[in-house]
C-alpha cells in the first residue's frame, strides 16, 4: 500500500481509531493489532511477500532467543552463540542476496566468461524483488548483531518482535530502525500525546508536499530527460539532473517524514533519517545528513568493527572504500550503484586522509539568517558533486551515464532548455515549489522537519492558513500518484 | 484525544468540500472521455455498444427526430463488448420505471467475440473498469475519480487545463465528438494504422458464447422497458472485409437473434460507400450526424 494512495487515506484513520479506542487497554492485543495491520499494509502489494518477512523475522527472533540462552556459556572450541548468530546472518543475507543479486551475478559471470571466449548457458530466473527487503532485512540483522554483542537483551515476546520488524510506517523504505530504539517501545504502554500527534500530522503533511509536489513533478522531467538523453541539449540534461536530485530527495525524505509522522500518531518515535542534506558544506557532512539510518548502520556494523578511523591511514582508506562499496551495492545489483558508491568514496577520502571529515558538524549559518559567501560556495559545490553522482545513480547503465555527462559538457549546453515542451510547461511549478522547499527548509534547518512551526508562529490561524496552503498546493500542483523510488531497494 | 479528533474533522471539512465542488466545475467533456457517462441520473433511452456507437450515434439528433431524450452509454471495444460487466452496468444506468423506452444496440463482430486462450478462458480484464463501478449515476462521481486516479481539482491551475487543440470532447448526453481535420492523406494513414493494429491484435477472436448470452440478456432486459433495435454501423470496405474474415456469419447470427427476440436489425454495413470514416472504424463527425438522421428515420418508420 502506498502512502500517497486513496487506500491509505482510508486505512490510516481506521487503524488509528482501532489502535487507540479498541486495543489501548491491552498492550499485547495492541501489539498484535500493529502486527496484523502491518502485514495487511505489506501484503497489499503481494501476499506472498509476507512469507518472506515472516521467515526473516521468526528466524531472527529464534536466533536471538537461542543466543540469549547460551549467554552464560564459556567460550570454547564450539561457541554456540557465534554459530547461531552466523547461521542467522547467512540465512538473512542469503535471502537478500538471492532476491537482489542472483541475476546480477549470473549475467556478469556469463559476460566474464564470454569475454574469454567461453560460452556458458545459464538461465537467469524471473525473480521479483520483494518490496523493502533491504530495509527489513537490515533491521532484523541489527537485532541479531546487537543481541550477540550483548547491547540488547533478546526478547521472548514474538509478537513484539514481529511488530518491530514489520511496523508499517517504516517497513518498506525506512528509517531502518535499531532494536535498541524501537523494540523497547513495544514493551510498554503507549499514551496519546496531543502535541506530538499534532506535530506528527504536520510532518506527514510536509512529507506529502515533498513527495507529491516536488518529487512527482520533478520525476516527470527527470524521466523524460534521462529516457531521451541522446536527443536532449546539454542545458536540458542539467535540468534533468537537478530535477532528479530534488526528486530523490523529495521522494525519500518525504517518505521518511510521512513514516516518522505516522509513527508519532501511534505514540512511537522513529529515528530521524534526513537532516536537510542539501545544505551540507562537504561530502562528509552530506553523509551525516542523508539516509542517516543506513549511514549509521554501516558505521556501527561494518566501519567500526573494521577499525573505523582509529587505525592506520591505509586501513582507514580501505574501510572507507568498503562501506561506500557496500552502500552502493545495497541500493541494487547494477554497476551504476557500485560506481556511484566509489565516486562518493573518492570525494570522501581526501577529507578522511586530511582529518577534515568532521569539520562541519554544526548547523550551517547557525546564528545568522543568511550564509556567508564561503558557506554558499561550499553548499553549492557539494550540491553539484552530489548531483553528478545522482546521474550515475539514475542512469540505466554506465554507458548511459557516460554519454549523459558528456552531453552536458557539449556545445548544446547554451541552448534554450525550454525547447523541451515538458520543461517549458512545468517550469513555473518546478521553480516555485523547489523555491518554497529551499526557503522553508533553510528557515527550519535547526528543526526536525520543515513544518515544525508551533513555537515559531504564534497565531493558530496563520498556522492553519499554512496547512491549507500546502494542502491546496498538493491538490492542485501535485503530479499523478507514483511509487516511491526507494521501494525497489 | 477527543480534542485532536474534533480538530482534525473540522480541519478536513474545507478540503472535502473542495474535492466535492471542483469536479462539478472542472470535470467537463475534456477532462476524461468516460467520466460524464457516470455522472447523469438513470436513463430512459439508451445507445449501447463500443466506440463506433460512442462516436457514430448522436443522441441530440435522435432526440430531435424521435422526441425522446437519449443517452449514449457506449464505451470502447475493450471496455464495453457485450458481457456480464457491461450488462450489470446497463442495469444500473437504466431507469427501472421506464415503460416505452428506445434502446439502440450497436452490434458488430468485435462486440460478441473474444480472444479466447487455449484453455478456453476469455480475457475480460479490460472490462473490469466498467464492471467495478458501483456508482454510475452520481455527480460528482468521486468513485470514478479515485478509481482512475484523476484529479479535477488540479484544473484550478489554468496551465493544467486541456489544450484548446484537443480533438475529442465528450458531451453530456454521452456522445464522443471527434473534431477531425479530415484529409485524404490523413485518412489513408489512419486506415492503414487501424487495419495493421486490428490484424495484429484482433484477428484471433472467436465467437464467444458468453457474449452472445449477454447480448441476448441485454435485449431481454431492455425489452421489458421498451423497444430494442440492433444496428450495424457502417464502416469502411477494408474494415468490413476484415470483420467478415473474423465472423463471416455475423449477419445470419444477428438475423436469428432479431427473429428470436422480435427486434428489428438494421444492417447498414453495406452502406459504406455513403459514409466516410476517420480511420476505417469510426464515422467522421458529419457522417455520424447523417447516419443518426437516417437511423432515426428508420426507427420512426418501424415504430
Amino acid at each position: 500500500m502506498l502512502f500517497n494512495s486513496y487506500e491509505f487515506a482510508i486505512y490510516l484513520p481506521i487503524v488509528f481509531f482501532c489502535y487507540w479506542f479498541v486495543f489501548q487497554r491491552n498492550l499485547k492485543l495492541q501489539n498484535f493489532f500493529i502486527l496484523f495491520v502491518s502485514y495487511i499494509f505489506y501484503g497489499w502489494w503481494d501476499w506472498k511477500f509476507l512469507l518472506l518477512i515472516a521467515l526473516t523475522s521468526i528466524c531472527s527472533w529464534g536466533s536471538g532467543v537461542l543466543v540469549q540462552h547460551y549467554d552464560k556459556e564459556e567460550p570454547g572450541r564450539f561457541n554456540k552463540r557465534k554459530w547461531i548468530t552466523a547461521a542467522n546472518l547467512i540465512l538473512n543475507l542469503g535471502i537478500l542476496g538471492f532476491f537482489k543479486y542472483y541475476n546480477f551475478f549470473v549475467v556478469n559471470f556469463i559476460d566474464l566468461f564470454a569475454s574469454m571466449g567461453i560460452t556458458l548457458e545459464a538461465s537467469s530466473l524471473r525473480i521479483i524483488l520483494p518490496v523493502g527487503i533491504s530495509f527489513y532485512t537490515f533491521q532484523a540483522l541489527s537485532y541479531t548483531i546487537d543481541v550477540y554483542r550483548r547491547d540488547i537483551v533478546a526478547t521472548k515476546d514474538l509478537v513484539s518482535f514481529l511488530a518491530y520488524v514489520s511496523f508499517f510506517p517504516q517497513l518498506v523504505a525506512g528509517p531502518i530502525e535499531r532494536a535498541t530504539n524501537l523494540l523497547p517501545q513495544f514493551y510498554k504502554p503507549r499514551t496519546f500525546n496531543y502535541s506530538d500527534a499534532v506535530d506528527g500530522g504536520r510532518q506527514i503533511l510536509w512529507g506529502f508536499f515533498k513527495k507529491i509536489v516536488i518529487a512527482d513533478n520533478c520525476a516527470l522531467v527527470a524521466n523524460l530527460v534521462f529516457g531521451n538523453s541522446d536527443n536532449m541539449p546539454g542545458s536540458a540534461l542539467i535540468i534533468g539532473a537537478i530535477c532528479f536530485a530534488f526528486q530523490i530527495y523529495g521522494d525519500f525524505s518525504g517518505y521518511s517524514d510521512i513514516a516518522i509522522g505516522t509513527g508519532r500518531l501511534f505514540g512511537i518515535k522513529l529515528m530521524r533519517n534526513f537532516n536537510f542534506p542539501y545544505f551540507s558544506r562537504d561530502i562528509a557532512e552530506f553523509w551525516r545528513r542523508w539516509h542517516i539510518s543506513l549511514t549509521t548502520w554501516f558505521r556501527d556494523y561494518i566501519y567500526i568493527p573494521l577499525g573505523g578511523s582509529r587505525v592506520s591511514k591505509s586501513k582507514v582508506i580501505r574501510n572507507t572504500l568498503i562501506i561506500f562499496l557496500v552502500s552502493g551495492l545495497w541500493h541494487g545489483a547494477n554497476w551504476t550503484f557500485v560506481i556511484w558508491g566509489t565516486f562518493h568514496a573518492l570525494l570522501f577520502l581526501p577529507l578522511v586522509i586530511f582529518d577534515r571529515n568532521r569539520k562541519n558538524t554544526n548547523i550551517v549559518a547557525e546564528n545568522r539568517f543568511l550564509p556567508t559567501f564561503r558557506e554558499l560556495f561550499q553548499m553549492g559545490s557539494t550540491f553539484i558533486l552530489v548531483t553528478i553522482s545522482w546521474i550515475l545513480f539514475r542512469a540505466n547503465n554506465l554507458k548511459h551515464a557516460f554519454y549523459y555527462i558528456k552531453g552536458i559538457f557539449s556545445s548544446t549546453i547554451f541552448r534554450d532548455p525550454f525547447c523541451v515542451e515538458l520543461i517549458h510547461n512545468k517550469a513555473i511549478v518546478l521553480v516555485g515549489s523547489i523555491s518554497i522547499l529551499i526557503i522553508v527548509e533553510w528557515l527550519q534547518r535547526k528543526k526536525q522537519h520543515g513544518l515544525e512551526i508551533t513555537g515559531i508562529i504564534k497565531y493558530r490561524w496563520i498556522r492553519i492558513l499554512i496547512y491549507y496552503t500546502i494542502l491546496f498546493m498538493i491538490a492542485v500542483f501535485g503530479a499523478k500518484q507514483a511509487t516511491f523510488i526507494y521501494f525497489q531497494f | 484525544m477527543k480534542k485532536y479528533i474534533i480538530q482534525f474533522l473540522i480541519f478536513t471539512i474545507l478540503p472535502v468540500c473542495f474535492i466535492i465542488v471542483t469536479p462539478l466545475i472542472y470535470a467537463d467533456g475534456n477532462f476524461d472521455y468516460y467520466y460524464l457517462r457516470f455522472t447523469t441520473s438513470k436513463q430512459k433511452n439508451l445507445v449501447l455498444g463500443n466506440s463506433r456507437a460512442a462516436q457514430g450515434i448522436v443522441p441530440s439528433i435522435l432526440e430531435n427526430k424521435l422526441h425522446k431524450k437519449f443517452f449514449n452509454y457506449s464505451f470502447t471495444l475493450n471496455h464495453s463488448p457485450y458481457g456480464r460487466p457491461y450488462y450489470l452496468s446497463i442495469l444500473k444506468k437504466l431507469d427501472p420505471k421506464t415503460k416505452n423506452g428506445i434502446y439502440i444496440l450497436s452490434v458488430d463482430p468485435f462486440g460478441i467475440t473474444s480472444n479466447i486462450s487455449s484453455d478456453g478462458s476469455e480475457n475480460l480484464s479490460t472490462e473490469i473498469m466498467i464492471g467495478k463501478m458501483i456508482f454510475v449515476n452520481m455527480n460528482p462521481n468521486i468513485e470514478f475519480i479515485m478509481r482512475n486516479k484523476l484529479a479535477p481539482w488540479q484544473y484550478i491551475w489554468p496551465l493544467n487545463r486541456p489544450k484548446s487543440d484537443q480533438i475529442a470532447h465528450l458531451h453530456k448526453d454521452g456522445w464522443l465528438q471527434i473534431d477531425y481535420p479530415w484529409t485524404p492523406e490523413r485518412y489513408k494513414h489512419n486506415l492503414h494504422n487501424k487495419l495493421d493494429e486490428y490484424k495484429k491484435n484482433q484477428t484471433n477472436r472467436k465467437l464467444s458464447p458468453t457474449r452472445i448470452e449477454y447480448l441476448k440478456k441485454t435485449i431481454a432486459l431492455l425489452q421489458k422497458h421498451g423497444k430494442v433495435y440492433l444496428v450495424r454501423i457502417p464502416i469502411s470496405k477494408e474494415m468490413l472485409e476484415l470483420e467478415n474474415q473474423i465472423l463471416p456469419d455475423f449477419n445470419v447470427l444477428m438475423t436469428e437473434i432479431s427473429k428470436e427476440y422480435k427486434v428489428p436489425y438494421f444492417n447498414c454495413s453495406m452502406d459504406y460507400p455513403n459514409y466516410q470514416t476517420t480511420d476505417g472504424n469510426h464515422l467522421y463527425k458529419p457522417d455520424a450526424k447523417r447516419f443518426t438522421n437516417a437511423l432515426s428515420d428508420s426507427i420512426a418508420i418501424s415504430k
